[in-house]
């Protein structure tokens, strides 16, 4: 009887043990999926910044404006400080003088995020 | 006697101690998930209604943007958008508006006065502030964590009211 009470208290807590391990595994690929899902989130926040700045840059160079600002904060508001965006246009002529311009939206560690291309007249600004 | 009674005990407490880890485990992931869900979710949320706000403002901008018709003011202490018409020679206007955390728009007669609830709510959307420089039309929105949003539009008709 008290073996039995004895093997039971020690067959519960084996299970209790492989429950946990169990556990731990279900938990530790959880947690990977919310790392990426974070890491996700944080990418397209970063792109739908870019994509914003890009279509503001394109706008002013269409229009015949200077590009508003090289640089662009993390919240995608321009800045002259440390920049976590940077706009660079790469200007084409084309026939009927016009001009292609590319405007690319790059994050602080220069890999691009997002690219549109603007037409404007030759020679404008 | 004893030592069977003492390896009893430890015995009932190491159980007691892996149920304790167990559960401490079950809530920490549960609360961990909970604040990466909610961090995603108002993430996208804000992201979403300042992007598709800023780009529906811009979209009315290029539609009414005629030489006289774009300007912005006032409406009841709030920064407003107002994009005027013609129509039988009466002159109405197109009132856009940020209050009470949603993004409204008016259509009134001029000279007729109401309220910022008169109008119909679009889609959530913070604070708004719009300003014109010239030809630029410049529209700021910020929510409620404090993440601010810019966009600005050009007008091809040259000018404002």
């Amino acid at each position: 009887m008290k073996q039995t009470k004895r093997s039971g208290a020690s067959l519960f807590l084996i299970e209790l043990l492989l429950g946990l391990l169990v556990f731990a595994v279900a938990a530790a690929i959880c947690i990977r999926i919310f790392a990426g899902a974070y890491q996700i989130s944080a990418q397209t926040t970063a792109l739908s910044h870019a994509v914003t700045i890009a279509r503001n840059t394109a706008e002013a160079v269409r229009a015949g404006h200077e590009a508003p600002q090289a640089g662009y904060d993390a919240q995608g508001m321009p800045t002259d400080g440390d920049a976590a965006y940077r706009v660079t246009l790469s200007e084409t002529p084309c026939s009927d003088g016009l001009a292609e311009v590319q405007v690319a939206v790059t994050d602080a560690a220069g890999n691009e995020l997002y690219r549109v291309t603007a037409v404007k007249g030759e020679g404008e600004p | 006697m004893g030592a069977k009674q003492n390896s009893h005990s430890v015995g009932g407490v190491v159980v007691l101690l892996v149920c304790c880890v167990f559960a401490a485990s079950v809530l920490l992931a549960l609360a961990f998930g909970a604040r990466i869900y909610r961090s995603v979710e108002d993430r996208t949320e804000s992201g979403y209604n300042s992007r598709v706000g800023l780009s529906y403002i811009s979209t009315k901008i290029h539609a009414y943007d005629l030489a006289g018709t774009v300007s912005v003011g006032d409406f009841d202490g709030l920064s407003a958008l107002y994009l005027a018409e013609e129509a039988d020679g009466e002159r109405y206007y197109t009132i856009l508006y940020a209050a009470d955390g949603w993004l409204y728009e008016l259509y009134c007669q001029d000279g007729v006065e109401l309220a910022p609830d008169d109008g119909e709510k679009l889609l959530e959307m913070g604070a708004l502030a719009f300003s014109l420089e010239g030809d630029t039309v410049r529209a700021v929105v910020t929510d409620a964590q404090g993440h601010s949003a810019s966009m600005e539009t050009f007008l091809r008709s040259g000018g404002a009211a």
